[in-house]
């Protein structure tokens, strides 16, 4: 079974105590200072044990972050945490760019075949 | 009457309503997720492919700028004409 990219997982190179505020926020994308803020103020305004009681479930339920998860890009993280949202806009979006280089390579072959090319235009100046 | 009334309702929200909410929010968010291992693998390699299709592209589009400068606008016009006519038929 290799490492899936839709699961959660605790980012324990990124994390404060346990890592599970860094986890959630490489899940969902929202910013790791503010998913630790709100952590600390809903444990101050009353969620007092239960706050702590859920991080270290959750801390004893996930799995660490697979290594190699770890070098991926900036762009490519945020691909995924889109999937996670989202999984049908995503693959749309996957088609719209396979679309888009359909049209480039279509623009680049009418260039290349068309008769002004500059390569045609040599031939003709050597006549 | 309404000593007995309350006791009802909640209870009834408590064992009924919240347990509702709670699936329904549960097999909505198991129909979005619906993706998997093979499917997510497929993904991620299209998405690769994408990209390093993509850079091939600029490469070839900026080898064609450095050889012919005057090609660019030329398919962008021929570009809108061929949209058009995809949206006309």
């Amino acid at each position: 079974m290799s490492a899936r990219r839709t699961k959660f997982y605790l980012d324990k190179r990124n994390r404060k105590w346990l890592g599970v505020c860094a986890g959630i926020a490489d899940y969902t994308g929202v910013d790791v200072t503010l998913v630790r803020v709100g952590t600390v103020l809903l444990t101050m305004i009353g969620g007092f044990p239960w706050t702590i009681i859920a991080y270290l479930m959750v801390n004893w339920l996930a799995d660490d972050k697979p290594g190699e998860f770890y070098d991926s890009s900036r762009e490519e993280q945020k691909f995924w945490q889109t999937v996670r949202a989202r999984p049908g806009a995503s693959v749309r979006d996957v088609r719209a760019k396979f679309r888009d280089i359909d049209r480039r390579i279509a623009d680049i072959e009418a260039h290349v075949t068309t008769h002004n090319s500059s390569l045609a235009r040599e031939i003709d100046s050597l006549r | 009457m309404e000593d007995t009334l309350v006791p009802i309702v909640v209870v009834g929200i408590l064992f009924i309503g919240l347990p509702w909410l709670i699936f329904h929010y549960v097999t909505q968010w198991k129909k979005n997720g619906g993706l998997t291992a093979e499917d997510e693998r497929l993904l991620d390699d299209m998405h690769d492919m994408a990209r390093r299709l993509d850079e091939r592209l600029v490469t070839l589009e900026r080898i064609l700028d450095s050889q012919d400068p005057a090609w660019k606008p030329r398919t962008m016009t021929e570009r809108a004409r061929d949209e058009d006519w995809r949206r006309d038929n």
